[in-house]
């Protein structure tokens, strides 16, 4: 399922007047390629404003059904030629909220703008906007050609550009087959090549990783950074970090349907930091040497070790010969997004997720994100001893389930269930074990 | 509008159903016209009423276009449903309405395909039975065929509404199933069990406006009665009524497709 052509050659986002501003000029643009353009960042709620703003303009956004706030006063924006990943937990109101953006979904509160415009004003919705809400929105028996012919002539465009699309999501071959025959990958293409029938400027994508291989990953991943270059915008939700970190430029996160962080991913990874912890005779002296040379972001932790961030190991044993303060060892903290996004959204569906004490002990590194009182991280839930006290009553080891523990989060499945744990991909680096 | 049109048209012509569904009445068509007429000619001999009666013809037209047509209105209606219902039930409403500006058009094109579609299906089914009654012997002298194809016209009419009946019923529940369910069971059985509840509740005067009755009745009052027949719903009210069950079934389909939740 290889697509024959190249993302970056065949699918430019056509830009002029009707095309609106091309490329972005934010501050958190697109990678290198848009901060000499100047155009000001779009964070304003467009009300009152006399110039419509450009990109994606989500301002106050809440739905109810019933008696359940799906979401609750939701704003942020997406700048033009940014590729923005739009993350929260499953059930967090990720669909719903791309659902009130593209107007199928009528908020309870609130607005939604590309453009300026409300997606259900807009003159050529699908020559402004392509999005994909559902893999599985195509009749399965129309063949895969077919389905696109029908939303060629909706749209008002060629019937040619069904096999163009066809070729460049890597189906052409398959263009006569009926959908009902799709793997749920294919159907995933298919739903992104209907999305780009219009050659919108704007790409509205849910969760469109489910179903793909490693292989239409990193395809889709190439594909949206080469629309992006090319002058698009992308939205893309997905309830895991992993899958938009590599691509994303800007994150909203929500949790609960309410917003958690919107933040570019440098803005991010500035503020969670690496640390590194050091057992030293003095922490005392060795920070203030560490911030007489400039690292301020020192902190003695409760088992005596100093936390510093911003410097690398060998830079600390450089200061602390310096200053001749003995050093007993180091060892890296990497701080990983994932975990961090984790923590900005446990709520209520975390208790489900705990690792096993056993896990914790393991676990080499801390996870708190923002580096303050870790030990409290390293706490099992109050349900876990009754969890643990059950298992124990059932005969049933929980750890037989899962694989060994990942640096942060919950344990991914083991593949070998009876067999001992395999070896922790990130070892220790100092002479003592990492744990603070 | 016209890329709407077209990209419904392509929707229901790039599936088997729509011609699927028109088989069995043109089937029935074809077939009434050649067993009603040697029939009905038995019949004349028997009772030695002459062959230049135009009896026999006049019983095979009334009793093949009538058994057709019936036929054109339930398929019909059935197309109309599973054309708007399918949306919903295979979850393409949601590029549809994300290919098209506004919901109103989308809802309007569905709704003139089934319209056009359940035409068709009347057109060719009301052409096969008469050419099948010609091909049999059925010689129409000037009055009869005039009465066949006023009722025929009538038909075609009908026919668009009960289209319309099935597309905005299909868009009332958002269910192929259901609403193709409740076609069959309405038009053969339920509406004779409707009004025969409704004899029972002293409310018999009802029983004539529902739907299927009152289709009868548009075309029986279209067509030459004799003088001591009288029509409970008669002309115009009979079609009035109709149009009114359309307008209600459709108006109560387009406003919950309008503003119901997609995603």
């Amino acid at each position: 399922m290889t697509p024959r052509r190249d993302a970056r050659t065949v699918f430019a986002v056509p830009s002029g007047p009707r095309r609106g501003r091309k490329l972005s000029a934010t501050a958190t643009g697109r990678r290198g390629a848009t901060r000499e353009t100047g155009v000001a960042p779009v964070t304003a709620p467009p009300a009152g404003t006399t110039a419509p703003p450009a990109g994606i303009v989500v301002h106050g956004l809440t739905k109810v059904f019933g008696e359940h706030t799906a979401v609750s006063n939701l704003s942020f924006s997406v700048p033009p030629g940014s590729i923005t990943g739009f993350l929260g937990p499953n059930g967090s109101g990720k669909t719903t909220t791309l659902g009130m953006l593209l107007g199928l979904v009528r908020p309870t509160a609130g607005s939604a703008f590309v453009d300026g415009t409300p997606f259900a004003q807009l003159e050529s919705p699908a020559q402004v906007v392509g999005a994909v809400l559902d893999a599985n929105s195509a009749h399965p028996k129309h063949t895969a050609v077919a389905h696109l012919r029908v939303y060629c002539a909706a749209i008002g465009v060629p019937d040619a550009r069904a096999r163009e699309m066809l070729e460049l999501v890597g189906l052409a071959s398959v263009g006569n087959r009926r959908v009902g025959e799709f793997s749920l990958g294919m159907r995933q293409r298919l739903a992104l090549a209907t999305a780009l029938l219009g050659r919108p400027r704007y790409l509205v994508l849910d969760e469109p990783a489910n179903g793909l291989d490693p292989e239409g990953m990193a395809w889709l991943r190439d594909f949206l950074v080469a629309f992006a270059r090319n002058g698009g915008t992308v939205l893309i939700s997905s309830h895991i970090l992993r899958e938009v970190e590599q691509m994303a430029d800007r994150l909203v996160i929500i949790g609960n349907g309410t917003l958690v962080a919107e933040s570019s991913m440098a803005d991010l990874r500035e503020a969670h930091r690496s640390r590194v912890f050091v057992a030293a005779s003095d922490p005392a002296l060795l920070a203030t040497a560490l911030a007489a040379a400039g690292y301020t972001d020192a902190q003695v932790q409760q088992d005596g070790r100093l936390a510093v961030a911003g410097i690398d190991p060998d830079g600390i044993a450089a200061i602390a010969r310096e200053t001749g303060v003995p050093l007993f060892g180091t060892s890296v903290e990497h701080v990983d997004l994932e975990q961090v996004y984790l923590s900005m959204t446990a709520g209520r569906y975390a208790a489900a997720h705990h690792p096993s004490a056993q896990y914790q002990q393991q676990s080499p590194y801390p996870q708190q994100p923002h580096h303050s009182q870790p030990q409290q991280a390293w706490g099992p839930p109050p349900q876990w001893a009754q969890q643990q006290q059950w298992a124990q009553q059932q005969q049933w080891d929980p750890r037989a389930q899962y694989g060994p523990p990942g640096p942060y989060g919950p344990p991914a499945p083991n593949p070998h269930p009876q067999g001992p744990p395999p070896p922790n991909p990130h070892p220790p680096t100092g002479p003592e074990g990492p744990r603070p | 509008m016209t890329a709407l049109l077209t990209a419904e048209f392509r929707k229901v012509t790039s599936l088997r159903y729509w011609w699927i569904l028109g088989i069995a009445p043109l089937l029935v068509g074809l077939f009434c016209g050649a067993l009603t007429l040697p029939i009905a000619r038995q019949i004349e001999d028997g009772f030695g009423f002459g062959t230049s009666t135009g009896f026999a013809e006049a019983v095979a037209a009334a009793v093949g276009t009538s058994l057709s047509l019936a036929l054109v209105f339930l398929f019909a209606a059935v197309f109309g449903a599973v054309e708007t219902g399918s949306e919903f039930q295979h979850r393409t409403v949601v590029p549809t309405f994300l290919t098209a500006r506004g919901r109103d058009g989308v809802i309007a094109a569905k709704l003139v395909t089934a319209a056009v579609v359940g035409m068709l299906y009347c057109i060719i089914t009301s052409l096969s039975s008469v050419v099948t009654l010609l091909l049999f012997g059925g010689g129409f002298d000037g009055e009869v065929f005039g009465a066949v194809g006023t009722v025929l016209g009538i038909g075609l009419v009908c026919t668009a509404l009960w289209s319309l009946i099935g597309a905005g019923l299909g868009l009332l529940t958002r269910s192929t199933t259901g609403s193709v369910l409740a076609l069959c069971v309405w038009v053969p059985f339920g509406e004779l069990i409707v009004s025969l509840i409704l004899h029972g509740l002293g409310l018999g005067g009802v029983a004539p406006y529902l739907p299927a009755q009152v289709t009868w009745y548009t075309l029986f009052s279209a067509a030459t009665s004799p003088d001591e027949v009288v029509l409970e719903v008669a002309w115009p009210v009979a079609p009035l009524v109709l149009v009114l069950w359309t307008a209600l079934l459709c108006g109560l389909g387009w406003w919950r497709t309008r503003t119901r939740d997609v995603v």
